[in-house]
């Protein structure tokens, strides 16, 4: 019995700890002796006492409160220190020219001789080439800013002013810029810590080092984007950014650093640097999707409007297929542009139809890489990890029309002058410009106007002009009519007097023809200027230092009309990478469509001439 | 019997000569006894009131242990990655105010809003990390608590007993957060001002500057009246404070109901511009729409309609719309009166519940 009672008190005493510790420890205050140092740092920069760049190759200290604002390469970087009373900033650049510290000595020595400008520039004490404690060579330049002397008088100026230390150096293919910039009555009490900041500076980075700070950290993993307004996601590779507002309907990401950056390559690239092809990804909500539409229907829509507007010659489909992931409809497509000689590029695409929309991946890569398989898995995997997600839709968004739904685009449109009777045909696809036209677009896009009208005041011209644009076809036409009672050879010197000496005349990879006639009076020329691509091709592979962008490239249509004391100019240009069956079709029935003063020239049995353009060598005559 | 009643008469004369002096001397003391009363009595008052009437410093010294700072990082900024440092980035600060032994505290919503942690810091010095309970924008109120007991609570004062011109005392963590517990004094420099247009506002002259959020602003008795809010950057001795009536109802709300239980009529006003530029009228609030789930029928209020009053009370801005239903709890019923045209209509409308979706 008394055993009994013994387990029973043990029981009731176990029962009542159990009970009460949970409620003691429940009620029991916080200590308040949370550390808000270590509560609001970031965990893993805390112990964080140095910062840099891997792939710049630089590190150096990083004081506690030191704040950073560095370029999205972080090869800018600016850093203050309140605790130091300095700024530290570092300018990181290419050595191109591969230059040695005596160069660049021997250019900041003709420069300060030659940049007196008013109170800009600095006063150097110190000029010399020294070594540092890591046995790194620099140009030293200790100064003063001369800004104070303007304001202070002597003593003042010198008591005042910051003391500056600029160290420059050359390491792994890159020139270093270094500025430490010290209050000069601090640095005079502070010695040291001046000197802790501008020798900490190391021409390295020290990949094992956790303590350094990497500035480019945030962008080095692979990670997923998500646009929350617009309801998709997608994984991102290491170094890549988002460019611009993030949730915008049109999302652009881009590669931070080039590949010979990420390489560290330490050798010159045979890279061709004239030619800018700017790689990256764009994801855009194109519009609401139709009942029927499919985002196969949707690339085709797309494929047609290329094969129509581009020269068969500049593109190669190399892909057109379903993508199937997860269910969701979607049409893979890839081209390859040769719109630029020798520099082709791709684009490799996904066309998306879901969440009631349509949605186009678009990513652009140089040729080169998309040979390579290893870099092409890179881009195909951002862009095949676009994942539709309905969770992420706004709930502000809602039907978003295309307007080439709403718009018959063949329906007939006129172009015309209003004083003169000077008019052509063209379809709905133009947006047609006037000098008070509302630019509502953000596309490529000018507006000609001849000088005369351009330096008028107000409308007051004998001068009219109008202009048109197809977006789509790139082409251009405009239309000037008005008193010109020069002599039409005069008038056609001056519109042709550039081809004269232009060079891709003189080596045939363009062409000029050159027609006149004559009408009742009226004194028609017909001028073209006509590349071959062909021609342009052979001559770029036979000469690698030339290059042809055939977007920038324009062929140019031109008839010239004088009547009278009056002189009517349509001019239509069209790059030549655009020139295609349908779009010369587009061309020849603008003329054809055109009337002046109500007579349709192009249906007249007209006598043209050949002329020769040097009969029109205003020089030569 | 004449003689009789002539004696009587001589009798009673003699009683009546005999007692004025009697009654003139009762008459002395009496006044006597009432102006040694009234010294007295104002004596006394004066001593009251020197006793109430504490010194600022004693006021500061009273109300002190019961203002906090409240500091977190706000998580609804994007960080620049432009922009590195090891200083956090978007952190935000402001004041509050004990309210419960068990450390309840009130601040204003504008100074939790987009803390994830939401830490307080104590006039000891020591740091909390503090759980919100509730948080509405339009009052712009907050209550969090810290797990801590045996705080002290400051104590309300009642509307009834401050008025404009008396004294104040502003207390909180003006621009910096080591400049913790800093204390300004002023005076009330107005009532019910409808600054953000929802509801009403105490003015003060005593300075309060961002990060003064959430404090209290006491009476010389060291009593709440308000809860310093807002002020105009640029300007001086422009203050306001969320007075302790509606400090007092938020928290009556939360406790009974765990939340404001607000009143909505599904009417929607538009101020005329003499309402916003606070010039007096007597156009009431036009009606601007009426909600397909309003407490009223189309066919009873129409757009255009203007609003008089409520229960009597006269309305001429949303301001005074928000308060006059701030004195009721949704199934209640309330007097409004329109006028359409030159035609004045009263209904009854049963108070609905204002479900905010957002929240």
């Amino acid at each position: 019995m008394k055993k009994i009672k013994k387990l029973f008190s043990i029981i009731i005493a176990a029962i009542v700890i159990a009970a009460i510790i949970p409620v003691y420890s429940f009620a029991q205050d916080d200590d308040g002796k949370i550390d808000l140092y270590r509560a609001f740092s970031n965990q893993n920069d805390i112990m964080k006492n140095q910062v840099g760049s891997r792939v710049y190759k630089w590190s150096m200290y990083l004081p506690d409160d030191g704040m950073v604002y560095k370029s999205d390469r972080a090869n800018f970087f600016n850093m203050s220190t309140n605790s130091y009373r300095a700024n530290i900033q570092l300018m990181v650049s290419k050595n191109e020219d591969e230059l040695t510290l005596e160069d660049i000595l021997y250019k900041m020595q003709n420069s300060s001789r030659q940049q007196n400008y008013w109170i800009w520039g600095d006063k150097e004490y110190n000029m010399e080439i020294a070594t540092d404690s890591y046995n790194q060579r620099f140009i030293k330049v200790v100064k003063t800013e001369k800004y104070y002397d303007y304001f202070l008088v002597d003593k003042a100026a010198e008591e005042f002013s910051d003391y500056i230390e600029n160290r420059i150096y050359i390491a792994n293919n890159y020139i270093y810029n270094l500025t430490v910039q010290m209050q000069g009555e601090f640095y005079r009490g502070h010695q040291d810590m001046f000197n802790k900041l501008v020798n900490s500076f190391k021409t390295s980075y020290d990949s094992n080092n956790p303590n350094i700070k990497e500035l480019s950290e945030s962008v080095s993993t692979t990670r997923e984007f998500k646009n929350n307004s617009y309801g998709w996601k997608i994984t991102l590779s290491p170094y890549y950014k988002v460019d611009g507002v993030p949730n915008s309907r049109n999302q652009s990401f881009s590669p931070v650093y080039s590949d010979e950056e990420l390489n560290m390559m330490n050798t010159k690239t045979e890279e061709n640097n004239d030619v800018k092809i700017n790689e990256g990804i764009t994801v855009s909500l194109i519009s609401s999707s139709g009942n029927k539409e499919t985002a196969s229907s949707f690339a085709q829509k797309e494929i047609d409007m290329i094969k129509n507007n581009y020269n068969s010659s500049v593109y190669e489909i190399l892909k057109n297929e379903p993508f199937n992931k997860n269910g969701m409809d979607a049409q893979r497509v890839v081209i390859r542009f040769k719109t630029t000689t020798n520099n082709s590029y791709v684009v490799s695409s996904l066309y998306v139809v879901g969440n009631g929309y349509k949605y186009l991946v678009n990513a652009i890569i140089k040729d080169d890489k998309y040979k390579d398989a290893n870099k092409r898995k890179d881009f195909d995997n951002m862009i095949e990890s676009f994942t539709l997600d309905s969770s992420l839709l706004s709930k502000y968004l809602g039907k978003i029309v295309s307007a080439d739904s709403l718009i018959d685009f063949n329906a007939a449109r006129e172009l015309k002058t209003k004083k003169y009777d000077f008019k052509t045909k063209l379809t709905k696809g133009w947006d047609i410009l006037s000098k008070n036209s509302e630019m509502f677009g953000y596309y490529d896009k000018y507006m000609y106007m001849p000088e005369e009208y351009y330096y008028n005041d107000g409308n007051v011209s004998n001068i009219e002009y109008v202009s048109a644009f197809e977006p789509v076809s790139n082409i251009n036409i405009n239309m000037t009519a008005g008193l010109n009672a020069n002599p039409i050879d005069d008038i056609v010197s001056d519109n042709v007097s550039s081809y004269l000496r232009d060079s891709d005349i003189a080596i045939g990879v363009a062409k000029i023809k050159i027609q006149s006639a004559e009408y009742n009076g009226a004194q028609i020329f017909k001028i073209s200027k006509e590349y071959d691509i062909k021609e342009i091709n052979d001559f770029v592979n036979s000469d690698a230092t030339k290059i042809y962008n055939l977007d920038r490239t324009s062929n140019i249509y031109q008839y010239i009309v004088k009547i009278g004391k009056d002189t009517f100019t349509q001019t239509i240009t069209i790059p030549v990478s655009k020139t295609s069956d349908k779009n010369m079709k587009n061309i020849k029935s603008i003329w054809e469509n055109t009337t002046i003063n109500k007579v349709n020239y192009s249906t007249l049995s007209l006598n043209f001439k050949d002329r020769k353009l040097s009969e029109f060598d205003k020089m030569n005559k | 019997m004449k003689k009789i009643s002539k004696i009587l008469s001589i009798v009673i004369l003699c009683i009546l000569i005999i007692s004025i002096p009697c009654y003139a001397a009762t008459d002395k003391k009496t006044q006597q006894n009432v102006v040694s009363t009234y010294i007295s009595q104002a004596q006394n008052t004066i001593q009251k009131i020197e006793e109430e009437k504490k010194t600022v410093s004693q006021v500061i010294d009273a109300v002190n242990q019961s203002v906090v700072a409240v500091i977190g990082q706000n998580t609804k900024y994007r960080n620049d990655d432009q922009v590195y440092s090891k200083y956090p980035q978007n952190l935000q600060f402001g004041s509050g105010v004990v309210v419960s032994s068990d450390g309840r505290i009130i601040t204003n919503n504008h100074v939790v809003d987009g803390l994830d942690d939401i830490y307080v810091v104590t006039y000891d010095g020591n740091a909390y990390k503090a759980k919100l309970l509730y948080a509405d924008k339009d009052i712009d109120l907050a209550l969090i608590k810290i797990n801590r007991s045996n705080m002290k609570p400051i104590k309300f004062a009642s509307e009834k007993d401050f008025d404009v011109g008396d004294d104040v005392v502003a207390i909180g963590t003006p621009l910096f957060f080591g400049y913790r517990n800093s204390a300004s004094k002023g005076i009330i420099s107005g009532l019910n001002r409808p600054v953000d247009g929802v509801y009403m506002y105490l003015q003060t002259d005593a300075a309060v500057n961002p990060g003064n959020s959430g404090g209290p602003l006491v009476n010389m008795k060291g009593e709440l009246v308000g809860i310093n809010t807002l002020g105009y950057t640029f300007y001086q001795g422009m203050n306001f404070s969320i007075p302790v009536d509606n400090v007092t109802y938020f928290i009556d709300q939360y406790n009974k109901y765990g939340k404001i239980k607000r009143c909505y009529t599904g009417i929607e006003f538009e101020e005329n511009w003499a309402a916003l530029l606070g010039i007096p009228t007597n156009q009431g609030l036009k009606v601007a729409a009426i909600k397909n789930d309003a407490a009223v029928s189309k066919d009873e209020v129409k757009e255009g309609d203007f609003l008089e009053s409520i229960d009597g009370v006269k309305i001429s801005s949303i301001a005074e719309y928000n308060e006059a239903l701030k004195k009721h709890l949704p199934g209640d019923k309330i007097k409004m009166t329109f006028k359409r045209e030159d035609k004045t209509f009263e209904i009854t409308v049963t108070l609905k519940e204002l479900i905010k979706k957002d929240n």
